[in-house]
């Protein structure tokens, strides 16, 4: 893939006045669904509105599919943005507000009244397009400001916590529709504190903490990464007899039979050795295996690693 | 592969700027013109007319039979009221309400990224916002300026206005105190649109340039050349009186009043121009 | 509920008592602008005039100092009403302005933008104490750079004069109380009935600055076009009816020439127009602070 398919910091730093924003973060974003998470005030934002140009870098160069975000004329047609604030210019329609920024764009007027249209519709807000922003719930107006961010076909999208606000139904909605958005290779970026949500939608997810980017890549690929040892149940008829075969094994460092005596609970350093093994060692105590299930290799447990805290990443 | 906005939406250049600038110019308008933000200066707009009225109409009523009001004193009262109260403060506190509005509004109501995030040349949103301002006060004070002179026919009568305006030094004269008026929104619209997107609070240089301009009588020549005050008051066509304790400056020629607030408008626009283009959205607390 | 009653422990502490807790909103109502370097300078220069004129009065009455500095005291402005109110009260009272632009429309305004007064009124504090709490925290601070430094400056003339001058000058000092309070209630009424009913502080400012200045240019224009018999206009312009007040309190404590451009009013009407205008900016207040808000 080339820079000109990605969104790529080189080195980038940004510090408001002696507080740091984000600390030499180097990343090169591919296409698809990237999160970001970390705790407040870990410089999620901070890198979202750098790459929207919203932000300065105070050093390092950025790129967003080759674009420099200091050029708005050519940003802008390939970003869309939806911010973590609640906010809109006043008195506008959810149909006037999103066409508004068509024509602004330059647009004409029949094209950018049907785009506005078109995006409307795909965030299913339809009946509610003439009435005021002001009057809308707070999921409508997440929901318009996402049909703003996306109605002129933008390559990239950025959104700040665009799940906050959002009954389940228009959760399951919204996700489905950044699924089908950056199907296309198309770039989706977004930060959100709900990590199984997180979890269920990203390709890639970038970890950061204190302004730092401590991991990055698809999920099972960091938690690979992490040297803490994988958690593994298993669901089975004889445990006793697996988990004596099991701590003959080196990278095993913990084996717990459930209460029900229908199970264990495992930890190892070497996931990938553990699976090859258990195969044989099923095939030669000739054990029926129900189920076996990976604990920690989701994002929840990738973030209670490398951050700490319960996983609210909020 | 190409997004879809990409096949429709121009290349970037003068004929898609120039449609983006109308775009914006008619949606700040729109914004700028209707709901309650346009009340203050409204209201600031409306006033001297509602007192120039209320003269002409205590004035006729209390002629004494066999007089004669004559326009030229209604003339005078008007340059009177024009210089000291419609200039000095309702143009000067209505731009002050409109133009810091432009970009500190977008600030305080956290919705200057919707157009940061446009695919619009910063530059072009600056002079579309000071177009759309521009446009607003001049209107607003144009009518201020020319209802205001239509009351000094009150006491004399209509029966003097076709005379005076057609045949007289009527239309010369109003002519003169609307363009005042534009180049008094230029100025004065330029200072506060810069004034709104450099400071986060900007009472302390509003605060500032209106005792600048409040003491500008007091100013030895020099220093009066500093202040929109002096050209302005350069190119008022009937004479007023200054405060007794004033420093006469010579009025400024008008060519270099005229000229000299136009750089300077175009001086601090393109101060703003240029500073946008770092500018960084923060919307701290307000 | 077992389990609420269980881990439900009320507070049983000492409460402060109802009628001093006014005190607690006049804390933080000023806090957050201590670490403002605008406030902190403006703060400084105000207080920096009434050290000038310490200096002023030290020097007067200290021949020795004098003679070694080589001045003529005769070089020296005289300590009298002029003194006092021209160089004292009225450029404290500019300073007084200043800084309520800076601290006034901010005080309720910040609460209302942020939705916090519901979160206020929930607590056992009355709109009344509320209210009381911000303004008290306004005048005190006008009142460290307005009347607290002209009283202490004319007890310093008083003690290093004599007794015989205080007795001569008593109406001095009240009437460097007097105005000095007149513009503390006029700032303080406005600035927080502005600050109630807008949302933004810049505009809250704008609008404040607008409503000391406005009024004034006004009242000029109709006094000059309708040629009324006295200058009635004024009564809706706060800096020239503080201008009349003020003189009415000095009196003949000073020369005629400080009254030059004094709008001919009659004094009580004066008060009236200060009264009314503080009542009706205490109308808006109570219309405005609510424990509630209704949301268009």
């Amino acid at each position: 893939m080339s820079p000109s398919d990605r969104i790529v910091f080189d080195e980038v730093s940004k510090f408001y006045g002696e507080v740091l924003g984000v600390n030499r973060v180097s990343l090169a974003i591919p296409p698809g669904i990237t999160s970001l998470v970390g705790p407040n005030g870990s410089g999620k934002s901070t890198l979202m509105n750098l790459m929207c140009g919203l932000l300065q870098p105070t050093v390092g160069r950025i790129r967003v599919l080759g674009v420099a975000p200091g050029d708005p004329e050519q940003l802008g047609r390939a970003v869309g943005y939806c911010s973590q604030h609640d906010a809109f210019p006043p008195g506008l329609t959810g149909l006037g507000f999103v066409e508004a920024f068509l024509l602004a764009a330059g647009f004409r007027r029949d094209e950018a009244r049907r785009r506005a249209w078109q995006a409307i519709e795909r965030v299913g807000l339809a009946e509610a397009a003439k009435r005021k922003v002001a009057a809308y719930s707070k999921g409508m107006r997440q929901r318009i400001k996402l049909a703003q961010a996306i109605a002129h076909e933008p390559r990239v999208l950025v959104l700040d916590e665009p799940l906050n606000g959002l009954d389940p139904m228009a959760r399951a909605e919204v996700i489905a529709l950044f699924r089908d958005w950056a199907g296309g290779g198309r770039s989706l970026i977004i930060s959100s504190h709900i990590l199984h949500e997180v979890d269920m939608l990203s390709d890639q997810v970038v970890l950061m903490n204190q302004g730092y980017v401590i991991a990055e890549g698809d999920i099972r690929g960091v938690r690979g990464e992490v040297t803490q040892p994988m958690q593994v149940m298993l669901r089975c008829a004889e445990p006793g007899k697996l988990a004596a075969r099991l701590v003959q094994l080196d990278h095993v460092v913990e084996v717990q039979l459930h209460e029900d005596g229908g199970g264990l609970h495992l930890r190892t350093r070497d996931a990938d050795g553990f699976y090859a093994l258990l195969g044989r060692i099923v095939v030669e105590e000739g054990l029926a295996i129900e189920t076996v299930t990976p604990l920690d290799d989701d994002v929840h447990a990738v973030y209670e690693y490398l951050i700490g805290g319960d996983g609210d990443a909020g | 592969m190409l997004a879809e906005s990409e096949v429709t939406l121009a290349s970037p250049g003068w004929r898609l700027r120039a449609r983006q600038l109308t775009a914006i110019v008619r949606i700040e308008l729109r914004q700028r013109l209707t709901g309650l933000r346009i009340l203050p200066a409204l209201l600031l707009a409306l006033a001297p007319v509602g007192l120039l009225m209320l003269a002409g109409i205590l004035i006729r009523i209390n002629l004494a039979p066999g007089d004669t009001p004559s326009v030229a004193e209604a003339v005078k009262v008007f340059a009177e009221v024009y210089h000291t109260l419609v200039l000095r403060f309702c143009v000067f506190f209505g731009c002050a309400a409109i133009f810091l509005m432009l970009f500190r509004g977008d600030v305080m109501s956290r919705s200057l990224h919707y157009w940061f995030m446009s695919p619009v040349r910063r530059e072009v949103l600056v002079l579309a916002k000071f177009l759309a301002g521009l446009a607003t006060a001049g209107l607003l004070f144009t009518g201020t300026t020319v209802l205001g002179w239509l009351a000094i026919y009150i006491p004399a009568g209509f029966d003097q206005l076709g005379p005076h305006m057609l045949h007289g030094p009527g239309l010369r004269l109003l002519a003169t105190y609307v363009g005042i008026t534009w180049l008094a929104c230029l100025g004065y619209g330029a200072v506060f649109l810069a004034v709104g997107q450099l400071f986060r609070n900007p009472i302390l240089p509003t605060a500032f340039v209106l005792a600048w301009e409040g003491i500008h009588p007091f100013l030895p020549p020099l220093l009066k050349k500093l202040s929109v005050t002096h050209y302005l008051g350069s190119l008022g066509p009937v004479p007023v009186e200054v405060p007794l304790i004033s420093l006469v400056a010579e009025p400024a020629p008008v060519p270099v009043a005229v000229g000299g607030l136009l750089l300077f408008s175009l001086a601090v626009l393109g101060l703003a121009a240029w500073r946008i283009r770092r500018m960084e959205i923060d919307y701290g607390s307000d | 509920m077992a389990v609420y009653e269980r881990s439900y422990r009320p507070f049983v502490g000492p409460r402060t008592p109802t009628a001093g807790r006014w005190r607690v909103v006049a804390r933080y109502a000023l806090a957050d602008q201590w670490g403002s370097r605008v406030f902190l300078a403006s703060l400084v220069v105000a207080l920096t005039l009434p050290v000038i004129a310490a200096l002023i009065i030290y020097l007067r009455h200290n021949a020795s100092l004098l003679s070694l500095l080589q001045v003529d005291v005769s070089q020296l402005l005289d300590i009298d009403g002029e003194f006092f109110l021209a160089g004292v009260l009225v450029p404290q009272q500019w300073a007084a302005l200043w800084m309520t632009l800076l601290v006034g429309p901010r005080l309720i305004t910040a609460d209302l933008a942020a939705g916090a007064l519901p979160l206020y009124l929930a607590r056992p504090l009355t709109r009344r104490t509320y209210v009381l709490g911000k303004a008290a925290a306004l005048v005190g601070l006008l009142s460290a750079i307005t009347w607290i430094p002209g009283l202490l400056l004319w007890g310093l003339q008083a003690s290093l004069e004599g007794p015989g001058w205080a007795a001569e000058n008593l109406r001095l000092a009240g009437a460097l109380l007097g105005a000095s309070w007149t513009w503390i209630l006029i700032l303080s009424c406005l600035s927080l009935a502005l600050s109630a009913w807008v949302r933004w502080r810049p505009v809250a400012q704008l609008f404040l600055l607008g409503m000391l200045t406005v009024p004034t240019g006004f009242a000029r224009a109709v006094n000059e076009i309708l040629e009324l018999d006295r200058d009635w206009a004024v009564l809706f312009s706060p800096t020239d009816l503080l201008t009349v007040t003020r003189a009415g309190l000095f009196g003949d404590t000073v020369h005629s020439w400080a009254y030059i451009d004094l709008p001919d009013l009659p004094l009580a009407s004066a008060w009236l127009a200060v009264a009314l205008l503080c009542a009706a900016c205490l109308l808006l207040l109570t219309l405005k602070v609510k424990a509630f808000e209704v949301v268009r």
